[in-house]
């Protein structure tokens, strides 16, 4: 074997420490390199081009780039090292980086000879790799999106548009999500349902997407390119084929009961459509609330029904769903309620949460977009906002931002001034955050122009008395306690990650943080990104972010599946494992170590078996098999030992 | 004491003397509800104080800091009450029960030591209360001593007891055993007149 290695400097990171002449000399007289150079950044231009006259000019077999991480770089390399007509597989990064100047900075002698070291062993390795190609893997073009809030709507739009199929599955019985309570949007105080509606229309009507509401994923396996989904899908009781949208049923339906779109602040039926402009625009029974189901009899729906579409006996039904890949857009919820016992949310009436006085803001709300309170409907002419109520708060709620709160407090704040000219808002607020286009002019308007008076402190106390709310705060700016008897209050509550969001994570085996938010692959580079191949997140499921952001970020989950299905065949690293399978015992231990589910029994054999796609080639069953039939391609034991052999 | 030896040892160096932190620390009232039991507590009442009209007020030692103590809901805490429907009384229910009595800035000359114990009497003579209890001497000091009657200190004619006061009264231990006569307000009057007790201690 013919083998080459490049030293780089990567500016002062490795040269600044490294003595690389002493390195150049020590390897020219190392067994039989072929050729040892070294230069400022081999990354760049001019650097791979050293690289790639060296591969042909002294006819190299096999190469060692000492720089960098691999997950930094091994990509460029090896395509550096292909086009010049060497086997990528033959292109070894020796991390002298990461791994030794980085750490090791205030010691440059022992960094000189851990350098060698790893270089050493690196050319060992890469000098018994095999000559490899990529795996092949079919691609099924098309998708699953979960959530049919505003991001998982935006994703299958973005692939149906493209002319792919998209499964839209949502938990509720109608799309749109949270932004469908909204009233009014910032910073432009455009109407959120006249931006929302067209979009949830085009969703329902559109040829290449399969929407599943009132649905839950029943099961999932399979991998990048290849998921088979099974698809559960509640009952309903009313059949919604038959069913023609008349709204008698919900009309004479004797059961009323807190409608949750309206967040408990008006009444619904036990049938019902959750609000006038619902997609899909068909009725479902609350199985909870139902008298034929609480208390076995009444029927009235089924009795006033002109088509005969109520079903009581209407089961689960399940439906299976092949996807290349999958957008996971589940959403957020609020703060739950009786954390906040402080501020008297849950026990004092007029102390609601945002999304409350977007609903008393709307149009088509409980109020009909007047601001009445809800103990007994006054109009309140003091009200307080309070942000940051379990945001920013690791005490008593979390340490994070929930980031829209500052937007909507102002924006709440000003919609109530439009409505109510002669009240008087009070916003209490930490810091206000207001990064993006417009939003800090929306906030200064709300200060300079609408009267809003914000107070900077925090609130310790609400309390009921006499028909008022008082808030006990403290403005920092003055130094003065503050005691506001206000008509209303409205608590800015952090978002918190949709219920079951963890279990839907686990059902995907992508991961979450501490939180139950959804984890990017790379906060920076890979935003849309799962750790697990072929599966993508977008909107507040990843982290709170508003209306613009979740957009953007399922236009782009959406682009990645789309760059995904632009080819019918995906490769993949063939460094994975492989069963010698004169050896297996069929023990099962590279099983239980397997992280991927990449393992596999055939009991009846005895025998183990690798999938190699789902392989991402870590080695741990190959550590843990005890006969030595388990082995990685360009990883084997007897390379592994030439490695140490070459530090010690 | 028990897990920090740290600091056991310092405190143990401090007093001079071993001491592992084998002894438990119980509040009264905790004994009275997870020992005794309420219920039975109310079987041994002799003098049933029915009709009474008692505001609970908890202050911060009793719940405070909730992690350590853990003896009720720091927000919105109930068992006070249970105690005292044990003991046949009435509780009343005000925003103010967990608010501070203004603790050791009494000592202070001036409105902020006032306003906080004046802010918890008003708001529990405005529900009706007939009398209000503690769980900490400091707080019944406090609000006690806010209604002093000068002019600054507005009696409101409202006695604060700590709740063994009216365990006493309940389990029919003698006056000599009250007290009353340390009080500002004194409650030996209201007590006679709902016919609880034969003579005012000190009226």
């Amino acid at each position: 074997m013919r083998c080459g290695v490049f030293i780089c400097h990567c500016g002062l990171n490795i040269g600044g420490v490294v003595d690389i002449p002493r390195v150049l000399e020590e390897l020219a007289g190392y067994d039989n390199l072929e050729h040892v150079v070294d230069y400022k950044y081999f990354c760049s231009d001019r650097g791979q081009q050293l690289i790639k006259d060296a591969i042909r000019d002294k006819n190299l077999s096999c190469v060692v780039v000492a720089a960098c991480s691999p997950s930094m770089h091994e990509a460029t390399f090896r395509k550096t090292a292909e086009s010049a007509g060497l086997n990528p597989f033959r292109c070894e990064m020796a991390n002298i980086r990461e791994q030794c100047t980085w750490p090791h900075r205030g010691e440059p002698e022992k960094a000189t000879e851990k350098a060698l070291e790893i270089i050493k062993a690196s050319v060992e390795k890469v000098r018994r790799n095999q000559v490899l190609s990529p795996l092949s893997i079919p691609v099924t073009r098309q998708a699953l999106v979960v959530g049919g809030g505003i991001a998982g709507m935006q994703a299958a739009l973005d692939i149906a548009d493209a002319g792919l199929k998209v499964a839209l599955v949502e938990r509720l019985p109608y799309i749109g999500g949270h932004m469908a309570q909204l009233s009014e949007t910032f910073p432009t105080l455009d109407c959120s349902q006249c931006i929302l509606t067209p979009k949830s229309s085009e969703v329902g009507s559109h040829p290449n997407i399969h929407l599943f509401t009132n649905s839950e994923i029943h099961s999932i396996s399979g991998y990048v390119g290849n998921f088979n989904v099974t698809i559960r899908r509640k009952a309903t009781y009313v059949n919604w084929e038959l069913c023609n949208g008349c709204g008698l049923c919900m009309e004479k339906c004797p059961v009323k009961t807190d409608s949750d779109f309206e967040r408990g602040l008006a009444k619904t039926k036990a049938i019902s459509i959750a609000f006038p402009q619902a997609v899909p625009n068909r009725p479902v029974i609350n199985e909870e609330t139902c008298r034929h189901f609480t208390r076995g009899k009444c029927g009235v729906c089924e009795k006033v029904c002109p088509v005969g579409a109520i079903d009581f006996n209407q089961e689960d039904t399940f439906f299976d769903w092949k996807a290349g890949a999958v957008i996971v857009a589940t959403g957020y919820d609020l703060h739950p309620k009786a954390r906040v016992g402080e501020y008297g949310y849950g026990t004092i009436k007029d102390v609601i949460d945002g999304l409350e006085f977007e609903r008393l803001n709307s149009a088509s709300g409980p109020t009909q977009g007047e601001i009445r309170r809800p103990s007994d409907g006054k109009v309140p002419k003091e009200i307080v906002f309070i942000q940051c109520v379990g945001s920013r708060d690791e005490e008593k709620g979390y340490p994070y931002c929930s980031k829209i709160c500052c937007m909507y407090t102002a924006k709440h704040a000003r919609l109530y001034k439009h409505k109510v000219p002669d009240g008087q808002p009070y916003v209490f607020y930490m810091d206000i955050r207001a990064g993006g286009k417009g939003y800090e002019e929306f906030v200064q308007s709300a200060v300079e122009d609408e009267g809003v008076l914000y107070l900077r402190g925090r609130v310790s106390r609400v309390l009921e008395e006499d028909g008022k709310v008082v808030v006990f705060g403290v403005d920092t700016l003055s130094n003065k306690k503050v005691r506001i008897h206000a008509d209303m209050v409205v608590l800015a509550t952090a978002i918190v990650p949709a219920e079951g969001q963890r279990e839907l994570a686990r059902l995907l085996k992508i991961s979450t943080d501490e939180w139950g938010f959804l984890s990017e692959a790379h906060p920076k580079l890979r935003p849309v990104e799962s750790l697990t191949r072929g599966i993508y997140i977008a909107g507040c499921a990843q982290a709170p972010k508003d209306i613009p952001d979740s957009v953007t970020q399922a236009g782009s989950a959406a682009a990645k599946a789309l760059a995904l299905f632009s080819s019918d065949t995906l490769s993949h690293s063939p460094e994975v494992a492989v069963v010698d399978e004169e050896l297996c015992t069929g023990c099962g231990l590279c099983i239980e170590v397997c992280a991927y589910d990449a393992r596999t029994l055939d009991v009846q054999r005895k025998l183990a078996a690798v999938n190699e796609v789902l392989c991402e080639g870590c080695g741990a069953c190959q550590v843990a098999c005890p006969s030595g039939a388990t082995s990685q391609r360009n990883m084997e034991t007897s390379q592994v030992m030439s490695m140490i052999d070459a530090v010690i | 004491m028990r897990a920090d030896l740290d600091r056991r040892e310092k405190v143990c160096a401090f007093i001079e003397e071993e001491y592992s932190g084998e002894v438990e620390v119980l509040h009264l009232l905790e004994v009275l509800r997870d020992r005794i039991g309420f219920e039975a507590l109310a079987r041994k009442v002799v003098v049933p104080l029915s009709g009474l009209s008692v505001a609970a007020y908890y202050g911060c030692l009793l719940l405070r800091p909730p992690e350590e103590v853990g003896i009720d809901d720091p927000e919105a805490p109930t068992i006070l009450e249970e105690f005292l429907s044990a003991l046949g009384c009435d509780p009343v229910d005000y925003p103010y029960k967990t608010e501070c009595c203004g603790s050791y800035v009494l000592l202070q000359p001036g409105e902020a030591a006032l306003s906080p114990s004046r802010l918890v009497v008003e708001s529990a003579k405005s529900r009706g209360a007939q009398v209000i209890v503690t769980s900490c001497p400091l707080c019944q000091f406090n609000l006690d001593y806010a209604q002093s009657g000068n002019a600054e200190r507005m009696d409101y004619g409202l006695p604060v007891l700590y709740f063994t006061q009216l365990l006493a009264i309940a389990l029919g231990l003698g006056e000599e055993s009250l007290n009353f006569e340390e009080h500002i307000v004194p409650p030996g009057l209201l007590f006679q007149s709902v016919g609880v007790l034969g003579c005012g201690g000190l009226t």
